[in-house]
């Protein structure tokens, strides 16, 4: 190959490299800030303050929902399967919200260690089936 | 025939949302064809004009 | 071989059949995914989305890709005609990210909740769309084409680390954008009845990328190459 076109291709490849490496250290740095949630288990070893508003996110553990009957308030637990947080919400939740689904809350931690939650976002998995599929399968568990 | 159709449109109230993707989709690809083409009947024109 | 008017004839000549080819898979792909396919069984026929969005995410990526060869190209070798097909490529990609993100965001609303959230896989597609638009605004700023190109090769090549990162983002961070369905290492996460259709619209899209940029190369080399006197004997006839 001719001698100019090869110092170019090291050029480039050396550029790039710096970027990427330049890149990595930005996002390793930024690593905390680039989360959009915290689960159950990092609420627990971090000392996030009371009051400020953070999301959480997990699974809603199974048989933990709590409806309120006179009002839109639902009590429910998220659970990464180490740790899990009470978390109560006053208002409509979203269709696909339901037990051993994921679920992404914003709001904040009160003193005595629950999360009152102001929005709550479903979090859909990526596993996709028809309803017959998904029913014959329920049935053999 | 037109029942199933009907209910194809409106997918259980979701069908707006889906209609709405493919529509924009469509306009999208709509404006990225049209636009080279308007282009080279420009060019056209200006080029034919010098003469 | 890489001569603008070999490319321009090949480019008129093959458009038709990149046409009929492009409409007929992209027809058949979404005609099957949103008509004929089965429903999900969480989110119900919400999910048809994914036969628009998905093909509209993935081309978003390979035609970024596609532009960092073609910028590679243009840097190493030179060639005229990389640098044209960067131009014809940015706004097509620009476009298809622009339907990725508006997509999602339909799709979000109805599943999530809401129809943004600052997660790093909507944030990380979000800067691939500036990206884009970044190169075609800094193309058309600068006057001397031949600076304008190497301008934009540069910003192709060094851009494409975006592409893995929006790829990786859902496993390397908490986000609310599930993981891929698709993954090289295990077997799809939906049945073939709904995987198949998907399969041909991506396909199709790929088609329509093709006859996409080929239909916008002819206009960037005519108007490059207006001056030439091949332009005038093949486009102007005189």
């Amino acid at each position: 190959m001719h001698p100019l076109r090869k110092q170019r291709i090291y050029a480039i490849v050396t550029v790039l490299l710096g970027v990427i490496v330049a890149l990595v250290l930005v996002m390793n740095a930024l690593s905390k800030n680039m989360n959009l949630f915290y689960s159950p288990s990092e609420l627990v070893s971090s000392n996030i303050a009371p009051g400020s508003i953070i999301r959480a996110g997990g699974m809603v553990a199974s048989g933990s929902i709590q409806k309120s009957t006179d009002s839109l308030e639902v009590i429910f637990l998220i659970t990464d399967f180490q740790n899990s947080l009470s978390v109560t919400y006053n208002g409509i939740l979203p269709d696909l919200f339901s037990e051993d689904a994921g679920v992404v809350v914003k709001g904040f931690l009160k003193e005595d260690g629950t999360f009152l939650a102001e929005e709550v976002l479903a979090k859909h998995d990526e596993n996709y089936m028809p309803p017959e599929v998904a029913k014959m399968l329920d049935k053999t568990e | 025939m037109l029942d199933s159709l009907q209910l194809l449109f409106i997918m259980d109230g979701k069908g707006p949302y889906v209609w709405a993707c493919l529509l924009i989709l469509i306009i999208v690809i709509f404006i990225n064809l049209i636009i080279p083409v308007i282009r080279l009947k420009r060019i056209y024109r200006e080029g034919t004009l010098e003469e | 071989m890489g001569s603008p008017p070999h490319f321009y004839k090949w480019a008129t000549r093959s458009l038709p059949w990149l046409a009929g080819l492009a409409v007929i898979v992209f027809c058949v792909g979404l005609t099957w995914g949103i008509g004929f396919s089965p429903t999900d069984y969480k989110q119900g026929d919400v999910y048809r989305i994914i036969y628009i969005h998905v093909p509209s995410a993935i081309l978003a990526e390979s035609i970024y890709i596609f532009m960092a060869i073609s910028g590679f190209i243009s840097m190493v070798w030179r060639a005229k005609i990389a640098g044209m097909l960067i131009n014809s490529a940015a706004p097509i990609g620009a476009g298809f990210t622009l339907v990725a993100l508006l997509t999602g965001s339909i799709w979000g609303k109805p599943t999530w909740g809401t129809w943004w959230v600052w997660d790093a896989r909507l944030t990380s597609t979000l800067i691939l769309f500036f990206l884009y638009a970044a190169i075609i605004g800094l193309h058309s700023s600068i006057e001397n084409k031949t600076k304008g190109d190497r301008a934009v090769a540069i910003l192709a090549v060094l851009g494409v680390v975006i592409v893995p990162i929006i790829k990786k983002s859902v496993d390397w961070w908490q986000t609310l954008h599930q993981p891929s369905t698709f993954t090289l290492t295990s077997s799809p996460s939906m049945p073939p009845e709904m995987y198949l259709p998907l399969l041909v619209c991506v396909l199709g899209f790929y088609f329509l990328f093709i006859f996409m940029l080929t239909n916008s190369l002819r206009g960037e080399i005519i108007s490059r190459e207006r001056d030439k006197s091949w332009v005038k004997k093949q486009f102007f006839k005189y």
